[in-house]
C-alpha cells in the first residue's frame, strides 16, 4: 500500500498487478486534490474501507482473493452506498457488467484504461458524489430547521394554553375545575371511540379551555348563587361566541381546535342546540364528544339551586338523550368509559359548597 | 514484422509526461512480472490445466496491455479465449508465438531505456 497522510481526498485503487497500480497512481495525479491509495489485496482494501472514506474506488475484476464484483457486493452490504466505484474489466463482457451494476458498480472501463477517459469519468463521479452529499446536508439542515420551528410553535402553543387555563382558574376556580374534569372525561370517551393517542391528547388539551368564553360573563351571571333567568341565560349562552372572538387571533392548529370546541359544544345532535343549530355530524366531532363530557360534569356537580345528581341518574339522563342531544355512538363510548370517568371524578372532585 | 506494435509507448508518455525514468522503471517492473506469468503459463500447459493457462494468459494480457505491449497482449488474449472455451486448439503454437513476442518486447524495452538514458 502507498498512502500519504495529508488531507487530500483518497481514491482507492485495487489491482493485484503492481504495475497496473503504478500507472493508476500516476493517472490519479491529474485529478486535483486527490491521491491514490493502492492495494494489491482486495481483502486488505476492504478492511481499509471500514475506517476510511474514499471519494472514488477503482477495482479490477479479476483478482485472486475477492473479485471486483465480490468486493463491490461486500462493500455495499456493509452499508457503503455512496462511494462511486469504477470496475476495470479486461473485456467488454455485457453480462459481467450487468451483474456488477446490479451489485453497485457505478461505471466500467476496459483495459488498458485510457487516461483521458479515466480522468474525465473520475472527475464526474467525484463531483456527483460531492453534489449528493451537499444535497443530503441541505435536506438535513432544512429538516432540522423545520423541526426547530415546529418545536418553537408547540412551545408557544403550550405557553398560550397554560396562560389561558390560569386565567380561567383565577377568574372562577369552579369553572377551571369543571374544564379540567371535562377535558379528562372527553379524553377517556375518545379512548373508547378508538381515537389515536395524538387525537386523545389534542382533545384533552383543547377541551381544557372549552368554557373560556365565560371570562366575559358579567360577575352577576358568572357568580350567581341561583338559577339563571331570562337575560342572564342569554348572557350565559353568549360564552360560546365570545370564546371564538377571544381565540380568533391564535392561528395554531391546537388553538383553532380549541376555538371550534368552545364554539360548538352546546350544539345538540338533533339540531336544537346553540349558537348555530348545527345537526348531526355537521357538529365537529370533538365538540360532540365534549358535549357529553360537559353534561356529565355539570349534572354530577352541585349548583347553588340543586344538589349534584348521582352518577346513575346522570348516566340515565345522558342515555335518554342518545340520538337527541348526543350522538348515540358517543353515548355508547361514554358508558364504556364509565370506570375511567369515576376515577377522574375522584381525582378532580367538584368542590362546590353544599346547598 | 508483426502487424500489432510490439511496444506502443504513447499512452505511457501521455500519463507520465516527461517522467521518462518513471516509464522505464514501470517497463522493467512489467517485464519482471511478465516473466513470472510466462512461467505460470508454461506450467499450466505442461500440467494440462486449462484453468491455470487461462489465469496466466489473462494476467499477461492485462499487464502487457498496461504498458503498451500490444503484440504480447493480443497473443495472450487468444490463449485466454481458447482456454476459456475449454479448448487446447492453437494454444501450443500461440505459447511459442508469445515467447517470441516477449523477446521482441524485451528488446523494445531495452531500446526505450537506451533512448532515454
Amino acid at each position: 500500500m502507498s498512502a500519504n497522510t495529508h488531507a487530500l481526498s483518497k481514491i482507492l485503487v485495487i489491482d493485484d498487478v503492481q504495475t497496473n497500480l503504478t500507472v493508476f497512481s500516476k493517472v490519479v495525479t491529474q485529478i486535483p486534490e486527490t491521491e491514490a491509495v493502492c492495494f494489491t489485496s482486495s481483502r486488505e482494501a476492504l478492511a481499509w474501507c471500514a475506517a476510511n472514506d474514499p471519494v472514488l474506488i477503482i477495482v479490477d475484476q479479476n483478482m485472486p482473493e475477492l473479485s471486483g464484483i465480490e468486493f463491490i457486493s461486500e462493500l455495499r452490504s456493509r452499508g457503503n452506498a455512496a462511494t462511486p466505484i469504477v470496475m476495470i474489466t479486461g473485456t467488454a463482457d455485457k453480462e459481467l457488467q450487468r451483474d456488477a451494476l446490479k451489485r453497485g458498480a457505478s461505471a466500467f472501463l476496459n483495459k488498458p484504461v485510457d487516461p483521458v477517459a479515466f480522468v474525465s469519468l473520475a472527475r464526474n463521479l467525484i463531483a456527483l458524489r460531492g453534489a449528493r452529499f451537499e444535497s443530503m446536508a441541505k435536506a438535513g439542515a432544512a429538516q432540522a430547521d423545520q423541526h426547530a420551528l415546529n418545536d418553537a410553535v408547540f412551545a408557544v402553543e403550550r405557553s398560550a394554553f397554560d396562560s389561558l387555563v390560569k386565567i380561567i382558574d383565577l377568574r372562577d376556580p369552579r369553572t377551571g375545575d369543571h374544564c379540567r374534569r371535562v377535558a379528562m372525561f372527553a379524553e377517556a370517551i375518545g379512548g373508547r371511540m378508538g381515537f389515536s393517542q395524538i387525537e386523545r391528547s389534542q382533545l384533552a388539551q383543547a377541551a381544557r379551555i372549552h368554557d373560556i368564553g365565560k371570562l366575559s360573563m358579567p360577575d352577576r351571571v358568572l357568580y350567581k348563587n341561583g338559577r339563571l333567568m331570562g337575560d342572564e341565560r342569554n348572557a350565559a349562552k353568549k360564552h360560546v361566541t365570545d370564546a371564538v372572538e377571544m381565540l380568533a387571533a391564535f392561528n395554531t392548529p391546537l388553538l383553532k381546535l380549541a376555538s371550534e370546541i368552545a364554539h360548538f359544544h352546546h350544539e345538540r345532535f338533533d339540531g336544537s342546540g346553540y349558537p348555530v343549530g348545527l345537526q348531526g355530524v355537521a357538529i365537529p366531532l370533538f365538540a360532540r364528544v365534549v358535549a357529553v363530557a360537559d353534561t356529565f360534569s355539570a349534572l354530577t356537580s352541585r349548583r347553588p339551586w340543586r344538589d349534584a345528581a348521582s352518577v346513575s341518574i346522570a348516566v340515565e339522563q345522558i342515555e335518554k338523550e342518545a340520538g337527541f342531544g348526543f350522538e348515540p355512538r358517543i353515548v355508547g363510548a361514554f358508558r364504556d368509559a364509565m370506570p375511567d370517568l369515576l376515577d377522574i371524578r375522584a381525582e378532580v372532585p367538584d368542590l362546590a359548597p353544599a346547598t | 514484422m508483426p502487424d500489432t506494435p510490439t511496444l506502443e509507448i504513447s499512452r505511457l508518455e501521455e500519463i507520465f509526461e516527461d517522467d521518462t525514468a518513471g516509464i522505464a522503471e514501470l517497463l522493467d517492473a512489467a517485464m519482471q512480472t511478465g516473466a513470472g506469468h510466462q512461467a505460470a503459463l508454461r506450467e499450466g500447459i505442461g500440467r494440462g490445466e486449462l484453468d491455470g493457462v487461462m489465469r496466466a494468459a489473462h494476467a499477461i494480457k492485462g499487464s502487457s496491455a498496461n504498458i503498451g505491449g500490444n503484440e504480447v497482449a493480443a497473443i495472450a488474449a487468444r490463449i485466454e479465449n481458447a482456454a476459456r472455451a475449454n479448448s487446447w486448439e492453437g494454444i501450443d503454437a500461440d505459447a511459442r508465438a508469445l515467447d517470441a513476442a516477449y523477446e521482441r518486447l524485451r528488446t523494445a524495452v531495452a531500446a526505450y531505456r537506451a533512448s532515454v538514458a
